[in-house]
């Protein structure tokens, strides 16, 4: 009882002074450029044991215009290991009087559709007042109960744009002898502690934090806004005990996981054999493996249970010629395994925006599992949930990050591929006739490799002809026109290329009037300007680096001359390079445009050179010559 | 505002359906072109005019069937709905089609549809053999999809591309409203897709076929059939008991008897589905048969009624709770608020006026569409928020409150597809509107838009067919789209400045549509980013200045938008070129893709009006002109002129676009398509000024 009352003599001040939510209260600050205002956030959790915990959540927004709406809802993920026991919330108009409150079970409850899971035990609460008059407030309250624990919430106060914080807490309450780790990232400042005689509790608060607007090519706000990141060292987790305090003891808790689910039928294991037992080195046998993985098996995700973590078995797998990432690819390490090539499983994150791994702090930063063949020189990543991808190409959607091997002798935090400017290229040739109407025909040839070939490979594999015309019709940005024909080649490779050859004719796409014509030889590839910021204040991140070099001939018809013919521009400077350049010669206009960027980091304060930079490349690339009738 | 369009396609339903006898003397005996459950090697070859270089999968062949039988023991009806399904693989691609979802009815009281007898077997050719591989019980997943709907989920083992997979289940219910309807038509082509359906006499149903692919049989023949029950106690469910003529008296068992009618529907060969720009919604164009109960009679019975007369219906809708009877009691609770907001107000006109101000100032929409009421007006009232029907009824009892005669007009929207005229089948309906008199003519009033003018409606609801509900009747009315006129105007002045420059100034008053579109896109952005939108749709040597806004607050009124233009380009150039256009050019064709299946739906009819007037630079003289031309889009669907003349001083232009429909059919894609075109093309010329030397 006496801990009960310092619990709630700590919460007092907290709860009972934000409880009116009055939107006079809010202080002006956080009104400008803001399109909500939370008012209060407090996490609350409480640690029983290294499997268990309950976490009490309460937030409020007030949405101030149509904008803020998309705060207004409340939804929660939750499944048999985070189950839901407590959900409730209020409606609350400008003055803060209450004005609507729902109960958990009058929300709605429906099977969570991540749309490209077959089954799955998640479920989904969720509920929307759906009020629209300006400003009005929205609290919402919940209490999930952890039975298995393997990460606790981040606690990032400010995590949107055009959004502010009145205030926020996390609260971690725990047994004496419980051991937790945290990380403070980002100029978060450490906890109040204190402790009493059953139990420690760590308490973190922040209070008024602008909002924050969102400028082109900026870092993401993890990476910017303060933020505490916290884990368990021991912990349990679907039957499974294991240690977070190392990647070592991380990968040892997966290795757990996945022990004795290798075992291939008999069958499997012959085919394997006759595959690859005649061919002579390490590479050919990965590269027929790996095609054979492709031809044979294809993406099913299926998540029950402890099996958003462990994979179903080889020979599940083997028979039903499906599964999810981690069971396709404890497959392949299985096979690969049976051809006497030492492979691994690999925890990593899945998509274009990958959070950081802070190496220094084991956590589960990831929702996928690769493939990866190590060697000391040549180590192969292998996606098993694409039937299309190239042995050994990891991307946009695993590339230039970290991963954790799960070796049999622990974990191992590793980099996966990163891509260079050469590695990225997109080499075009355009061949094309204009004809005295101003209709142009086009053969347009493209070598696309690397990153820049993630978009036609897709093209190629992923859709229908069909498709993929409209998809030309909407990217090629002409006036009116037909796609005749459209290629591909595919060159499999750990740099992989695509080969598009297009023929493509759009009428009118010189404008006529009179005597001239005119015509904007540039066909595709323009820069497009950048919004200018009055005062920029994060760092410009460039995330790739690509080459694109462009030559276009383009055939004038008999007896017109030049009466204009646009500017040579060449900048090379920090930012990258660019140059065009024009000329007309034997009754054709000849360009040549080559255009190179690198990964990299710039001050903000160089924001006013990058819009220039951009100007001019914009303006170049939209360079109209005009001909004449002679 | 009438257009009776929108049955087209059922009248075609009604005269093949006449022509049943001839043409199953034209086709014969039609049987299923292949056996369930046995593939043999050469089924893997499939050729078919529907399938080509985009056929990801193709449905070879989709049987259903729905049959009445009677459960004996507890003298109640039910149905049994069989499918059979076999699919051929022909790449990755296709492999969505390889997973299967099966919904399920779940009944207020917990009780649902069961399904049985699910077989499903993957085929693949192994060594020249046809190897079979069946789903296992274990691969058979439930989701309790929500309180109302559970789903059956499963995908193939083995699967590869060119396997060929075959299912089929029983759907055992007696839900009879929930009679599952048939598409013939979906992602992938289906190469044969059959429907029966047995349906007892005592089972009343119309039965809605829609859809531009026409039947291969269309039949229905009938036999008298005897159902035997035991007679025991029954079960107590909705109206699915009766009594029949009684057997023995101490076994209680009885037989019924009746007509069957025995249908059948088939299509063969039917291409896959296509989303297109430019139509309301695909939900028009699938091939389908549904179903809607209409009565329940058994003999000896009183018969249940579902569905009946508009007439009928209006009754019933009057009587609802959740629809007339809320706005048909006096709602005194309302006295003193209505009051209070018609203060000061004379006319009828007035008053209506008021009322809807007040309604959209203070009420937002929750954006669900809906024709019943939620809970009660009262407590909209009090919550300032709720669905359509909310928000209209609740404007439509205030005006009754202060005894002007509002009624509801119930509709669908555009994209909900169309509602149908001969049948009232009210879950086609999905939006309820105020409808009001005012100095003898119709003024209909939607009262969940908050930027809307008074009496004008959102173009989404202009889509045919709607219902007028009064106490005693639903009146047919139409809302057509090809009424909905946007005419919108553009202004320009250039002219020479004494101090040396050329000066431009732009006045454009919008259209009503393209106005609520700006209404509501500054609901959510600031003036300032509409200044950066303007500024950059124009090359950097035209300066964008003073920029305003008018009658954006002003709801009857068009906004207005008037700015400035710094235009260097003259001066130092030898020869300068100039789009009298400026920004306003149609750039690309709205109608891209060289190929229509469907037909092209457009909103509103236009009118826009460009005029452009430009002193000629110092220093400048004409080297060109554009040349001035005229065309129509067919004959009188549409005009396009582009005039433009100069003398010593002035160049004067005139551009003007009208389309004066927006329906056209497939045959007149190209003549549209080509229209554009047109316009894109005139639209991009220049005026070419050359320096005086």
């Amino acid at each position: 009882m006496k801990q009960l009352l310092f619990i709630l003599s700590l919460f007092l001040t907290v709860s009972l002074t934000a409880q009116n939510y009055s939107f006079t209260l809010i202080p002006d600050s956080l009104l400008k450029d803001a399109d909500a205002v939370q008012r209060i956030e407090e996490t609350r959790i409480n640690i029983h044991s290294i499997k268990s915990a309950t976490v009490k959540h309460k937030v409020a927004y007030t949405v101030l215009n149509e904008n803020g709406n998309n705060f207004a809802g409340y939804a929660n993920l939750y499944d048999n290991f985070q189950k839901l026991t407590e959900a409730s919330g209020k409606l609350f108009d400008a003055t803060g009087k209450q004005i609507k409150a729902v109960k958990k079970k009058e929300m709605d409850d429906v099977a969570y559709n991540d749309n490209f899971s077959l089954a799955g035990d998640g479920r989904i609460k969720r509920h929307n007042f759906y009020y629209k008059a300006y400003p009005y407030t929205v609290e919402y309250e919940e209490e999930q109960v952890y039975n298995g624990i393997y990460e606790f919430p981040t606690w990032q106060p400010m995590d949107y744009y055009d959004f502010s914080v009145q205030a926020s807490s996390y609260i971690i309450e725990m047994p004496l002898d419980y051991k937790l780790r945290y990380k403070l990232i980002n100029g978060a400042s450490e906890p109040v502690v204190t402790n009493n005689a059953n139990a420690k509790i760590l308490t973190w608060q922040a209070s008024n934090i602008k909002p924050v607007k969102y400028e082109a090519y900026q870092p993401p706000l993890s990476r910017l806004m303060p933020a505490v990141l916290i884990g368990p060292v021991d912990f349990e987790y679907g039957g499974y005990s294991g240690n977070l305090s190392t990647w070592d003891n991380y990968g040892k808790y997966f290795a757990s996981l996945y022990k004795g689910r290798d075992v291939l039928p008999e069958n499997i294991k012959a085919a394997i054999h006759k595959l690859v037992d005649g061919l002579p080195d390490r590479d050919e046998k990965i590269k027929a493996l790996y095609s054979y993985l492709q031809q044979n098996t294809h993406y099913i995700s299926i998540q029950l249970g402890i099996g958003g973590l462990q994979p179903f078995d080889a020979k599940y797998v083997a028979e039903k010629k499906y599964g999810d990432c981690k069971a396709l690819t404890n497959y392949m390490v299985s096979i690969l395994k049976e051809a006497g090539i030492k492979a691994y499983s690999a925890v990593i994150f899945g998509g274009k925006n990958f959070p950081y791994v802070y190496e220094d702090f084991p956590k589960h930063y990831f929702n996928h599992v690769v493939t990866c063949v190590p060697d000391v020189k040549d180590t192969v990543w292998l996606e098993c949930t694409s039937q299309t991808q190239s042995a050994g190409y990891a991307g946009t959607f695993t590339g230039n990050r970290k991963a954790l091997l799960v070796t049999e002798d622990g974990g191992k935090l590793v980099n996966t591929p990163k891509y260079d400017a050469n590695n990225n290229l997109q080499v075009r040739k355009i061949t094309a006739r204009i004809d005295e109407d101003g209709n142009l025909m086009a053969d347009v040839f493209t070598h696309f490799t690397g990153i820049q070939q993630e978009l036609q490979h897709s093209l190629f594999h992923d859709v229908n002809q069909e498709d993929r015309e409209k998809y030309l019709n909407r990217t090629l940005n002409l006036p009116t026109y037909k796609v005749e024909k459209i290629e591909y080649k595919e060159i499999k490779n750990a740099i992989p290329a695509m080969d598009e050859s297009l023929t493509i004719s759009s009428p009118n796409y010189a404008s006529v009037t009179g005597k001239r014509l005119f015509v904007m030889p540039n066909l595709f590839n323009k820069e497009s300007r950048l919004t200018e910021n009055a005062s920029r204040h994060f760092d410009i991140v460039f995330k790739d680096s690509y080459r694109d070099v462009d030559s276009i001939f383009i055939r004038l018809p008999q007896g017109y001359s030049t009466e204009s013919l646009p500017k040579d521009v060449t900048l090379s400077n920090k930012f990258g390079s660019y140059k065009i350049s024009f000329k007309v010669k034997d009754n054709t206009i000849e360009v040549i445009r080559v255009r190179e960027q690198q990964e990299a980091v710039f001050p903000a304060a160089e924001y006013p050179q990058l819009v220039a930079f951009f100007d001019a490349m914009a303006k170049a690339d939209r360079s109209r010559l005009v001909l004449v009738k002679n | 505002m009438h257009n009776r369009e929108t049955t087209f396609l059922w009248l075609v339903f009604l005269l093949m359906a006449a022509q049943v006898y001839n043409v199953e003397k034209v086709y014969g005996q039609q049987k299923i072109p292949i056996n369930f459950g046995k593939v043999k090697l050469e089924d893997f070859n499939i050729y078919s005019p529907v399938i080509d270089s985009n056929t990801n999968a193709v449905v070879i062949a989709d049987v259903g069937k729905t049959e009445f039988i009677p459960n004996t023991n507890d003298n109640s009806f039910s149905f049994v709905f069989t499918r059979q399904t076999r699919i051929k693989i022909i790449n990755k691609k296709g492999f969505d089609a390889a997973v299967v979802t099966i919904p399920l009815y779940v009944g207020v009281d917990g009780r649902s549809e069961k399904m049985e007898r699910l077989k499903a077997t993957t085929y693949n050719i192994e060594n020249e053999k046809v190897k079979e591989t069946d789903l296992e019980k274990t691969d058979l997943f439930t989701e309790r999809r929500n309180k109302n709907l559970d789903y059956k989920k499963f995908t193939f083992p083995a699967l590869k591309e060119g396997s060929i997979i075959e299912y089929s289940y029983e759907v055992k219910s007696d839900f009879f409203f929930n009679l599952q309807s048939w598409y013939f038509q979906g992602e992938y082509p289906v190469l044969w897709s059959q429907y029966d359906a047995n349906i007892p006499e005592f089972f009343k149903y119309a039965i809605l076929a829609q859809g531009y692919h026409s039947f291969l049989i269309n039949k229905v023949n009938n036999y008298s059939a005897s159902f035997s029950f035991s007679g025991r106690e029954s079960r107590a469910v909705g109206d699915n008991t009766f009594n029949g003529s009684r057997g023995m008296p101490e076994d209680n068992s009885f037989k019924i008897e009746g007509i069957v009618d025995y249908h059948t529907w088939i299509m063969k060969d039917v291409p896959a589905l296509k989303p297109e720009p430019y139509t309301t919604t695909v939900n028009n164009a699938i091939a389908k048969i549904e179903f809607q109960l209409n009565e329940v009679r058994f003999p000896n019975s009183t018969p249940t009624y579902y569905m009946a007369s508009w007439e009928k219906m209006s009754k019933d809708l009057w009587e609802d709770v959740r629809f007339g009877a809320a706005i048909d009691k006096p709602n005194n609770w309302l006295d003193d608020e209505v009051k209070n907001i018609v203060k000061g107000a004379v006319t009828q006109h007035e008053k209506v006026q008021k009322v809807y101000d007040f309604m959209q100032r203070n009420f937002s929409c929750n954006l669900q569409n809906r024709m019943y009421i939620t809970d009660g007006l009262k407590e909209v009232f009090k919550n300032r928020t709720g669905s359509v029907a909310d928000i209209n009824m609740l404007l439509i009892a205030m005006l009754r409150n202060i005894k002007i005669d509002a009624e509801p007009v119930i509709l669908s929207t555009r994209s909900n597809g169309y509602t149908h005229e001969i049948y009232p089948l009210m879950d086609r309906f999905n939006y309820v509107i105020a409808h009001v008199m005012l100095d003898n003519s119709a003024v209909y009033l939607d009262a969940t838009e908050p930027r809307l003018a008074f009496g004008k409606l959102p173009s989404e609801l202009y889509n045919g067919h709607a219902r007028l509900i009064s106490k005693d009747r639903a009146t047919a009315i139409y809302f057509s789209s090809d009424s909905l006129k946007e005419a919108g105007s553009t202004n320009v002045f250039i002219s020479n400045l004494e101090k040396g420059g050329v000066q431009g100034s732009i006045m454009q008053v919008l259209g009503f549509y393209e106005t609520l579109d700006l209404r509501d896109k500054m609901a959510k952005t600031s003036t300032a980013q509409l200044v950066k939108t303007i500024k950059e749709s124009y090359p950097e040597e035209i300066e964008v200045e003073n920029v305003t806004i008018d009658s954006l607050k002003i709801l009857d009124q068009p906004v207005t938008l008037k700015y400035d233009l710094n235009i260097k380009l003259f001066g130092q150039a030898d020869i300068v070129y100039f789009n009298p256009m400026l920004a306003e050019a149609i750039k690309k064709n709205p109608f891209a893709a060289a190929h229509r299946f469907y037909p092209v739906e457009l909103p509103y009819t236009k009118d826009d009006i460009y005029s452009f007037h430009m002193e000629i630079p110092q220093g400048y003289k004409i080297d060109e002109l554009p040349k001035s031309v005229r065309f129509n889009l067919n004959e009188n669907e549409g005009m396009f002129e582009y005039i433009i003349s100069a003398d010593a001083e002035m160049i004067q232009m005139k551009c003007r676009l009208v389309v004066r429909k927006t329906r056209f059919l497939n045959d007149d894609y190209e003549s549209i398509r080509e229209f554009y075109s047109l316009i894109v093309k005139k639209q991009s010329e220049q005026i070419v000024f050359k320096k005086i030397k």
